[in-house]
């Protein structure tokens, strides 16, 4: 995909041209960050945003998300005017996508309503999705937004992120002692991060339209490549296996050789847990390349602004392409044990033609992404698609009840009746459905015993003794409700697909959630221990979790899930969401390749996930996946329906969730079924059929 | 006292040491881990690649086996001290229910094992299987051709046991020793071994485990788990409930110390020693004795055996070169521009 | 034995009484104090405590203690076993009169 259009905002100011500038100067954005206290820290440092105009609305806690909804806006409208289509949210605003990696800026407010906020300023109409896996939200957000025009659901995506400083961000890392006492100096002395803040976006666009548009493009989107440490909560594997598996990743889906690198643009935060990992990564995924690559990193001079940092480090890269140089890793003096073999440690940009690049980084909770950027559009083959099969699915309700717990005004009469006839469990084929008490007492004491797909657990006691029964090898300890909740839907869905995740199939299964809040019991255990030992002293488990991508963290690590996978957020409905990002994904990937998609809502004790297979020959296929604009549904199962190859007078009502349009085909009442969503900042349809 | 040979390769730089006394037992088959979650009293929360440190335990919570489970995808290795490899398979086939399909296979006949262990260990080992092993994380294992490398570790230093087949282990150890050569490599034989063991405090099958105790005296509960469902369950709990009336304790003489002697206080008789050897870095004699839970406190220097004075310690004996040296900032070759920590402090 | 000797004992054993809830406490662990061996290794082995976990309890140390201990490598001699911490805490000016 082209590449048509950059907008910025960073420590250097408004405007990519500030960013490139600063970059060219060799100075660093990084300063005090004074905007609020810095408790034991004399003066932490940061990649301060200059003093925004106007009044910041909002008390305190609001204050950063209105900043960060105001530069993403800002970002988003310079990348529009720089790709020359200022025009277009006019014209056709419902099919121009936003796709935003950030972060929660404080407990209440979902990943969406942000993403929301910011679509509704800039009046895109199409799909919008934030993605919530923090330091590689950004970079994730490229490549998903790449998805989002090959499947068709948008023709302009705006991809990228915008996050902002917060004091418990500032604290969090403080108290994992990751931040540097002055400037980071990536693979350099003294090790240890500084913090930044920012947005960046990129256009994308086919290269059919670019040229239509008689528009030159930047660069090329060639592939990308996402993948889960599956190790810790906060520590990155230090094999760099997970950041070699997304780089391996990104090679392939681009089809550029490591020979083909000509530059690497690393996360390189400077903590040395990071760049140790990091560059073992960078070894395994290219192998002697490595060591003539040249791998910088701008976080000495942007700070590691988080949500922002991939699109932003990504820009860098693009704006230093343009000068045919790439940017330096700043405040280097001599290289850390394990560095890099070329950390372009000078202060000034070099002089460098790259025709391919890469751009890597990773995120707590384990998840890594990487782009590849090419100069030139390099001709591909075109890929057939591979068809996507649902091979398994597990339901953990708060309570046991029948279908009809999804409330939809729409359910028609053939729906109710379909509803009540899954709820009967005397009837053929309906899944057995089982109360937590009574899981206890199945005789799940075989870890091969068939399980039913669908558990009840209206306490999380039960969701515990649940995970001890089907997935034995979890350590429940140190995960909260919502990441128990996805791991034993996870786990029962691999149950009813009889699928196991061994030896080198763990490379290849990943999870892709669906969920844009943070956990209320983990933001409970957080502003507990900030009452109780203030700011300073918070309590860093709980630091480590407030993420909406923590749970799929957690659940990748029990579950040894080191495929591709992601954190989206749409809002209600985002379950589908991301079985529509995973069908996407998958269909360009390789046959047995398996993901795991679905969402968590802790408030009502609720997860759900569908394990689906690339390629499979499972009777149930998911065979049209589609996104489009909030409200937009008709127009998302018009398009779901064209992919699938099917006709909307095949088709009943659809159902408001993937369940109950699985458990009507399982049933057999029908062939094809279809499930949608409008709420939230993006409708979904998806459309299964049986073989 | 200076140290010497083995003993000091193993403080100061990377000792050899063989382990014939290690049991190496493979379970295979669906049953696998049925099997080994029911004979194990830990919950067995590890991934590919991962190891537990955990005991083997008879119904009475008695100890079997000093054990290393270790996750091999869907199989598992045992590498256990005590029993020895035919008595262990028996042990555990002992314990397979009707229908279950278990394989378990004894390596002893078909492979070999030794260990590599030293402040500079994980440096040697880098050197001789590839820079891919800094990344394995301690309790973490990795599979070579023809190796799997266990980074574990008994005697308090980095440690990295090989298990090598057979038909492999001399080329596999020449290689070493040619390394080894440029780290002062030296071989620790098996009494300095147990006597580095018993430096550390770490549980010895052949000595503490002879003392007839549970978990609970010997300062092992964190190898077992009060809420896992095993053979031992019932006992362990019953055990807790009850409360420790004796605990494993570490302490030193300047005098000869012999396992069986009646420690006293006064005229009171307070415990039993259990386990002594001469600490050449102490320049005394170290041990562990089993004292009522009331005496069991370092720090003490009251108590007698056989009349000569006896002191309570805080284990470890040392302050291991181990815990200082840090893989990202140190090397053995530039070892002269380190400055680090006496091993014992005021020596 | 004589007072000196039972203060000692008493003194220990209340100090590992107290390092052992404030471990529990702050790891969330599901475990009874008592459930902790006070030679038992915390970190890396033992327990199995993590960098996250370290945090935590240098900062619980602190405030229910008063043992101030650098947040960094230097802190690890002190914080390998109860038994260290304890040790710590003696050593502290004043560290003989702590624990009732």
């Amino acid at each position: 995909m082209a590449i048509t259009g950059v907008g910025a905002v960073s420590g250097y100011g408004k405007g990519a041209d500030a960013l490139w500038r600063g970059i060219a100067e060799g100075r660093d954005a990084l300063g005090p960050i004074e905007r609020f206290p810095g408790g034991p820290l004399a003066s932490p440092l940061g990649g301060v945003l200059p003093p925004w105009p106007g009044e910041l609305s909002g008390d305190d806690e609001l204050r950063w998300r209105d900043l960060c909804v105001k530069v993403a806006v800002c970002a988003a409208r310079e990348a529009l005017a720089s790709a020359g289509l200022g025009d277009v949210l006019k014209a056709a605003p419902e099919r121009v996508a936003l796709v935003v990696g950030t972060s929660a800026q404080q407990d209440q407010l979902g990943l969406d309503d942000q993403v929301a906020w910011m679509a509704r300023e800039l009046g895109v109409r199409g799909p919008c999705v934030a993605v919530g896996t923090a330091c590689s939200a950004s970079t994730g957000a490229v490549g998903l937004g790449r998805d989002l025009l090959e499947s068709g659901s948008a023709d302009v995506v705006l991809a990228g992120g915008a996050d902002t400083l917060t004091p418990e961000l500032v604290a969090g890392f403080q108290a994992l002692g990751l931040l540097s006492r002055g400037k980071c100096a990536p693979f350099s002395e003294e090790q240890g991060t500084t913090l930044g803040e920012g947005a960046g976006f990129v256009v994308l666009e086919s290269g059919a339209r670019a040229s239509a548009r008689r528009v030159e493009p930047i660069a090329w989107l060639r592939g990308y490549g996402l993948s889960g440490d599956a190790h810790h909560e906060t520590s990155p594997d230090p094999s760099g296996a997970g950041v070699a598996r997304a780089i391996r990743a990104a090679l392939a889906d681009a089809e550029v050789a490591p020979e083909q690198v000509g530059y690497v643009n690393a996360h390189g935060t400077g903590t040395g847990a990071n760049d140790a990992a990091e560059w073992r990564g960078l070894l395994v995924a290219l192998g002697a390349r490595a060591e003539q690559v040249p791998v910088s990193s701008t976080k000495g001079h942007l700070g590691h602004a988080q949500g922002a940092a991939g699109i932003l480090e990504l820009i860098a890269m693009l704006l230093a392409r343009r000068e045919a140089r790439i940017p330096p890793t700043l405040h280097f003096t001599r290289p850390r044990r394990g560095a890099p073999a070329d950390p372009v440690g000078e202060s000034l940009p070099r002089a460098c033609e790259w025709d391919a690049a890469i751009c890597t980084n990773s995120a707590m909770a384990g998840s890594n992404a990487a782009v590849v950027v090419t100069r030139n559009p390099l001709a591909r083959a075109p890929r057939q698609p591979l068809r996507v099969t649902v091979a398994g699915m597990g339901v953990v309700t708060g309570e046991c009840a029948t279908d009809s717990r999804a409330t939809d005004s729409r359910a028609t009469d053939s729906r109710a009746a379909a509803d009540k006839r899954t709820g009967d469990s005397a009837s053929p084929g309906a899944p057995a459905r089982v109360s937590g008490e009574e899981a206890g007492r199945v005789d799940g004491a075989s870890a091969t015993a068939p399980y039913p797909n669908r558990v009840a657990a209206s306490h999380p006691d039960q969701v515990a003794s649940l995970l001890a029964r089907i997935a034995p090898t979890a350590d429940p300890r140190g995960m909260d409700p919502s990441a128990q909740l996805l791991t034993a839907a996870a786990a029962l869905a691999l149950r009813d697909g009889d699928l196991k995740i061994t030896a080198d199939r763990r490379d290849r299964a990943g999870l892709l959630l669906g969920n844009g809040r943070l956990s209320p019991a983990t933001v409970r255990a957080f502003r507990a221990s900030i009452a109780e030992r203030g700011l300073w002293r918070l309590a860093t488990s709980s630091f480590a979790r407030r993420m909406p991508s923590a749970p799929a963290g957690a659940c990748a690590t029990a579950l040894d899930l080191r495929g591709p996978g992601t954190t989206i957020a749409t809002g209600e409905g985002e379950s589908l969401c991301a079985v529509a990002f995973a069908a996407q994904l998958l269909s360009g990937r390789s046959p047995g390749d398996l993901l795991l998609a679905g969402g968590v809502r802790e408030t009502e004790n609720e997860a759900e996930a569908l394990a689906l297979i690339a390629g499979g020959d499972g009777a149930v296929m998911l065979a049209g996946w589609a996104l489009a604009g909030p409200g937009q549904e008709a127009a998302a199962l018009e398009q779901a329906l064209s992919r699938a190859g099917r006709r909307r007078s095949e088709l009943a009502a659809p159902f408001p969730t993937f369940i109950s349009a699985i458990e009507a085909l399982r049933t057999g009442q029908a062939t094809i079924t279809a499930a949608t969503t409008s709420g939230g900042c993006a409708s979904c349809a998806l459309v299964f059929s049986r073989s | 006292m200076p140290l010497e040979g083995g003993m000091s390769a193993l403080r100061h730089s990377v000792a050899l040491s063989e382990l014939p006394h290690v049991s190496r037992v493979r379970v295979g088959g669906p049953g696998a881990f049925d099997l080994v979650n029911r004979v194990t009293p830990l919950e067995l929360y590890a991934r590919d690649g991962q190891m537990l440190h955990t005991l083997l335990l008879e119904s009475s919570a008695q100890v079997l086996a000093d054990v290393y489970v270790c996750r091999d995808d869907e199989q598992y290795l045992l590498l256990a001290e005590g029993p020895d490899g035919p008595t262990l398979v028996d042990w555990l086939r002992a314990h397979v229910r009707a229908g279950e399909q278990v394989e378990l296979q004894d390596l002893g006949p078909s492979h070999e094992m030794f260990s590599l262990g030293g402040p500079y260990a994980w440096e040697l080992v880098a050197t001789w299987l590839g820079m891919g092993i800094m990344g394995l994380p301690y309790m973490g294992f990795a599979r070579g051709d023809g190796w799997t490398c266990f980074r574990a570790g008994k005697t308090g230093e980095y440690g990295y046991d090989l298990l090598v087949p057979r038909e492999r282990a001399p080329a596999l150890r020449a290689r070493v020793r040619e390394l080894g050569k440029d780290f002062g490599l030296a071989d620790l034989d098996f009494a300095s071994l147990e006597q580095a063991m018993l430096e550390a405090f770490t549980f010895n099958i052949r000595r503490e485990g002879r003392a007839g105790a549970t978990p609970l005296e010997l300062q092992l509960q964190w190898r077992v788990s009060y809420e896992k469902d095993s053979i031992a369950a019932a006992a362990l709990k019953a055990h807790r409930t009850q409360g420790a009336k004796e605990r494993l304790t570490f302490v030193r003489s300047p005098e000869r110390v012999a396992a069986g002697d009646a420690v006293t206080l006064g005229e009171e008789r307070i415990g039993t020693a259990v386990n002594a050897g001469w600490s050449e870095l102490l320049g005394a004699w170290v041990g562990t004795a089993m004292l009522g839970v009331a005496f069991a406190h370092p720090g003490v220097d009251r108590y007698q055996v056989g009349g000569r004075p006896l002191q309570t310690m805080t284990p470890p004996a040392l302050l291991n070169r181990s815990l200082v040296v840090n893989p990202q900032r140190h090397a053995y070759r530039t070892r002269d521009k380190d400055v680090f920590p006496p091993l014992v402090p005021g020596k | 034995m004589d007072a000196a000797l039972k203060s000692h004992l008493d003194r220990r054993q209340s100090l590992i009484d107290q390092v052992r809830a404030l471990i529990v406490k702050q790891t969330g662990r599901r475990l009874d104090p008592g459930d902790i061996d006070p030679d038992a290794p915390l970190f890396v082995s033992g327990l199995g405590l993590d960098s996250v976990d370290t945090v935590e309890l240098i900062i619980a140390l602190e405030s229910e203690l008063g043992l101030a201990l650098p947040s960094d490598t230097k802190a690890i001699p002190a914080l390998r076993t109860v038994n260290t911490i304890v040790d710590a805490v003696l050593a502290l000016p004043g560290g003989t009169n702590r624990a009732a």
